[in-house]
């Protein structure tokens, strides 16, 4: 059997990080949570995630610095957006900047599973 | 001359001759004519032919005139020069005969002389001593009249038989006798001369007084053969002497008599002679008065002056006159006069000095009483709190008291130039000239105000007042003027004057008028300014009915109470009427006043009324404005905030969506993960009633109801706030960093105004921190309780607020953001204060601002009270 994607859930809301785990894994991945960008980086998770939800707007390093710290470092880790604040200009510059998707909260499971897809 | 006697005369065996004090000879009897061999003729002068060319001849002319101006009866030899050419001459004896006519005649006999007139013999003693002209007599070595020579026997009138005997006749005063013999007698045995004055009976019974000086006549061998006496008439010297010997006499007893000191003084300025007052003064001998000036005599004040005055007069021979106390024998100073004066002799040379003693002590005490009256009009003078200056009638000014100079500081001649030197302000110099000279002129009295020159530089206003001084011929003889410093007075005139102004450019331009209403009388007095306001005519009076004529009905009502109130007694009135003007425009009258009595015991109501009409006008329009601005404050907050709430609701409910589809997707699964489905059932549950906090808490922010006052945690507050802001913040990349106070207590607050003016705090220190470049944001919230009242405080290190933006930040439109309004802050004050607190903002020392507002805490125990009771509308 193939082994199973790691997925990075990266938000500072908890409830994001309670809710999200348990919904990837229905989908069949592994599931590591990271209240910040920082932590995730301590972590030296990009070495074993094969993708990433992350949040926009968090205290610290925000989604889309962790996002461009990777790639200056060419650890990219395909990356899904989630932020609570719909903002069309930044999902538009994001998607340019190589993100695979940029999901406003609230989003359904189909529209994960869609941009998760991307991943494979 | 009668013939008759003519010939009596011619007839007689004598030479008679009759002569005239001019020497010419007016008659000669027969036998005379015949004698000198001429025939006389009565009207044809003649005189004697003396013969000139003896030794002595030339002088018997004016012998004989000299001889005649006299009126003593003399003799006298001539010598006769005749025509036998025999040398003779004629013994003359020669009688004054006073017959009343203006002339004095001379009558005499001549007789032929026996011896010849030539001198032969040397020792013939009787020629030579009949050749000396005044009486001599010869004596023996005993005593023993001898001889006389004609003058003698001439003067005595007497035989020399008579003579010899003059011892026991009168011949010598009998007064002198005794002296004349004794003298005589030791002459004679001493062999020296003597000489002695003694009075001698003349022929007509007159003693006159001689000098007798007495020589012997010696032989070969020195024996005395005879003594010569010569009597020298000295009578007339004598008796001056004795007369004046009498004056002095007479003056001694003058000067020991008149009740004044007199003192001589030598030359030399040594006491001479002190006369008995003046000793019997001073109790001292005048021994112990010659060294006067080493006792007490003077007074010892006096006494420099003393010596000092009579040793210039001894110096420079001036008279001396001087006032000092002498001291009386019993120790009292009295004051006398001392006048010295020197005695001139007729060389002009000083003889002496006399030194007068007037004892002038009454004068001198009423002298002194005069003074001190004087010196206490003086004083009462000096003591007028003015200055006076007395003039004569021609305006000189010629006297004024200590303060007139003491104000210049000049002499009083210095100051009667006064409209030349300075001392008169120039702008009121010819007023003072006017004024005064009119009065000189016309002799009215003068009063007028003018600015004169302290010594110190400094002009002062005068009243000058004069009133002329008459003598009884209705003359004007002075001039006295009263010289008032009314400085202080014009001042405060001027001050007066400048505050009446100040007071109509105040009432003017804050439109407050003054009234004032005597409620007994109705009498109505009021400023310029009220006229304006009431739109009246100053010049028309005004009564009640013209202040009701111009009130709307409501404020006729209102002023008809207060005047009721106001006339029953005192007390204060505050409140606002309505004009309605002739133009139908209304103006808003705001009115203090109070009654009560004035100082005349009457009730009067008075006050200020201010026409607020602008004022309230302007209220209103700010009051619409701020309402307006709130509102549009909130709704921009409200768009602005949309984001934060969007993100506030959207993250439970992504919560709620990605439970929800874990949910069913484990529940689909075989078998059904129950677990799994539970707890996202657990956490939707969670997230669904905080994302319904949220919602309440917008619907507050957007509701139009009144805040609710009520106990606040101010930490809690700053809390939501922070987490409203929290996008903003990501997006700013600013760290905001919270030191809240612990355990602080609860203010009384409306919890959403409260955010409100949280968040726009806040977000005007993100935009500011965000705007600035290279170096990190940072923004620090502290609370803390200091005394009554909670305080929040938020520190940036933005841009601050520029050069003078802290005065102006709290100005409505005042903003630092290129995209702000600058109503936020302006708002947030007026919250705050509607909360009893106040809002400040200040730059900080390196970077940005800090801005911090305090609220009061709840207080204890009515916390209760503000919860049931609901809300309480902000003023």
């Amino acid at each position: 059997m193939t082994k199973r994607k790691q997925i990075s859930v990266v938000d500072d809301d908890e409830s994001v990080r309670e809710a999200l785990p348990d919904l990837l894994r229905s989908f069949g991945f592994d599931v590591h949570t990271f209240d910040s960008a920082e932590a995730f980086l301590h972590a030296g998770a990009f070495a074993f995630s094969d993708g990433m939800i992350l949040d926009i707007a968090m205290p610290g390093m925000t989604g889309p610095e962790l996002f461009k710290e990777l790639t200056r470092r060419g650890n990219q880790v395909p990356t899904i957006f989630v932020t609570a604040l719909k903002d069309e200009i930044l999902r538009t510059r994001l998607m340019k900047d190589g993100a695979v998707e940029c999901l406003f909260k609230p989003f359904g499971d189909e529209e994960l599973q869609v941009a998760l897809a991307a991943i494979d | 001359m009668e013939a008759g006697l003519v010939r009596v005369l011619d007839t007689l065996p004598g030479m008679v001759f009759s002569i005239n004090p001019g020497g010419v000879i007016d008659f000669v009897n027969r036998a005379l004519a015949d004698y000198v061999g001429i025939q006389f003729q009565s009207d044809r002068d003649w005189s004697w032919p003396i013969a000139i060319e003896r030794p002595d001849g030339a002088t018997f002319h004016s012998k004989l005139r000299s001889m005649l101006q006299q009126s003593q009866p003399f003799q006298m030899e001539i010598p006769l020069s005749l025509p036998d050419g025999v040398g003779r001459s004629l013994l003359l004896r020669c009688n004054p005969m006073d017959d009343g006519a203006a002339e004095r005649r001379w009558y005499g006999i001549a007789t032929e002389s026996t011896v010849d007139s030539r001198p032969r013999d040397k020792n013939d003693f009787q020629r030579i001593v009949d050749s000396i002209p005044v009486p001599v007599a010869v004596t023996t070595p005993s005593g023993d009249v001898e001889a006389l020579n004609n003058p003698a026997l001439e003067y005595f009138g007497r035989t020399l038989e008579e003579l010899k005997d003059w011892k026991a006749t009168e011949v010598v005063h009998p007064e002198d006798l005794q002296a004349t013999i004794e003298d005589q007698l030791n002459a004679h045995l001493a062999g020296t001369f003597y000489n002695v004055e003694s009075r001698h009976l003349r022929h007509d019974g007159m003693y006159r007084w001689h000098n007798v000086l007495g020589l012997p006549l010696r032989d070969v061998n020195g024996t005395i053969l005879r003594w010569f006496h010569l009597l020298v008439d000295v009578d007339d010297r004598k008796r001056a002497e004795l007369e004046l010997a009498a004056r002095e006499r007479e003056a001694r007893v003058v000067l020991e008599s008149i009740p004044a000191g007199i003192g001589v003084i030598g030359i030399g300025g040594e006491v001479e002679a002190i006369n008995g007052p003046l000793l019997r003064y001073y109790g001292r001998t005048l021994e112990e008065l010659r060294d006067w000036g080493s006792t007490d005599v003077v007074h010892p004040d006096d006494m420099p002056r003393m010596i000092d005055a009579v040793d210039r007069a001894v110096a420079l021979g001036q008279p001396y006159d001087l006032e000092v106390r002498l001291r009386r024998a019993d120790g009292v100073h009295h004051w006398f006069q001392v006048t010295g004066s020197p005695l001139i002799d007729d060389e002009g040379k000083i003889v002496r000095w006399y030194a007068l003693h007037v004892d002038i002590d009454d004068r001198k005490r009423a002298e002194e009483a005069l003074a001190e009256r004087e010196r206490e009009s003086r004083f009462i003078v000096d003591g007028i709190a003015g200055m006076i200056a007395i003039f004569s009638p021609d305006a000189k000014l010629v006297g004024g008291n200590q303060q007139i100079i003491d104000y210049f500081q000049r002499p009083i001649d210095e100051l009667d130039n006064w409209a030349t030197n300075g001392i008169t302000h120039p702008d009121d110099l010819q007023l003072c000239i006017d004024s005064f000279m009119g009065s000189i002129a016309t002799g009215e009295p003068y009063d007028y105000e003018t600015r004169f020159l302290r010594h110190d530089g400094i002009w002062r206003w005068f009243q000058l007042r004069g009133l002329p001084l008459r003598n009884t011929d209705g003359e004007i003889i002075r001039w006295y003027g009263l010289l008032t410093d009314i400085d202080d007075r014009k001042r405060t005139e001027e001050q007066l004057r400048r505050s009446e102004a100040f007071l109509a450019d105040a009432q003017r331009l804050s439109k407050t008028g003054g009234f004032s209403l005597r409620l007994e009388t109705g009498e109505i007095v009021w400023s310029a300014e009220t006229y304006r306001i009431f739109d009246v005519d100053p010049s028309s009076p005004v009564t009640i009915q013209t202040v009701l004529s111009r009130l709307d009905p409501e404020s006729v009502l209102k002023v008809c109470n207060v005047i009721e109130t106001a006339r029953a007694g005192n007390g204060d009135f505050d409140y606002d009427i309505r004009l309605v003007m002739a133009d139908q425009s209304v103006k808003h009258v705001r009115v203090l006043a109070h009654s009560k009595k004035n100082k005349d015991g009457e009730q009067e109501l008075a006050g200020a009324v201010q026409d607020v009409t602008e004022r309230r006008e302007a209220e209103e329009a700010l009051n619409k404005v701020r309402s307006e601005l709130s509102y549009v404050t909130r709704i921009t907050s409200l768009g602005l905030l949309t984001a934060s709430i969007a993100h506030e609701v959207n993250q439970p409910l992504a919560g709620i969506v990605t439970n929800a589809s874990t949910c069913l997707r484990v529940l689909d699964t075989e078998p059904p993960n129950l677990e799994v489905a539970r707890d996202t059932a657990r956490r939707m549950i969670r997230d669904a009633n905080r994302a319904a906090d949220v919602i309440v808490r917008l619907r507050a922010l957007f509701s139009r109801k009144p805040p609710l006052i009520e106990p606040i945690d101010m930490n809690e507050v700053a809390t939501e706030v922070i987490a409203l802001a929290f996008g903003e913040i990501q997006r700013a990349r600013v760290s905001v960093v919270s030191e809240f106070g612990a355990a602080l207590p609860s203010v009384a607050g409306a919890r959403v105004q409260l955010q409100q003016v949280i968040m726009n705090l806040l977000r005007n220190a993100i935009e500011a921190t965000s705007a600035v470049e290279g170096r990190p944001g940072r923004i620090v919230i502290r609370t803390e309780a200091r005394d009554a009242e909670v305080r929040l405080i938020i520190e940036d290190t933005g841009i601050g607020f520029g050069m003078d933006g802290t005065k102006r930040i709290f100005d409505a439109f005042y903003t630092t953001k290129p995209d702000g309004m600058g109503i936020g802050l302006s708002v947030s004050r007026s919250i705050i204060e509607s909360h009893s607190g106040r809002l400040w903002a200040q730059s900080n020392a390196l970077h940005g601002a800090t801005v911090g507002f305090s609220v009061p805490i709840h207080p204890p125990g009515q916390a209760e009270t503000f919860q049931t009771d609901g809300s309480v509308a902000p003023r």
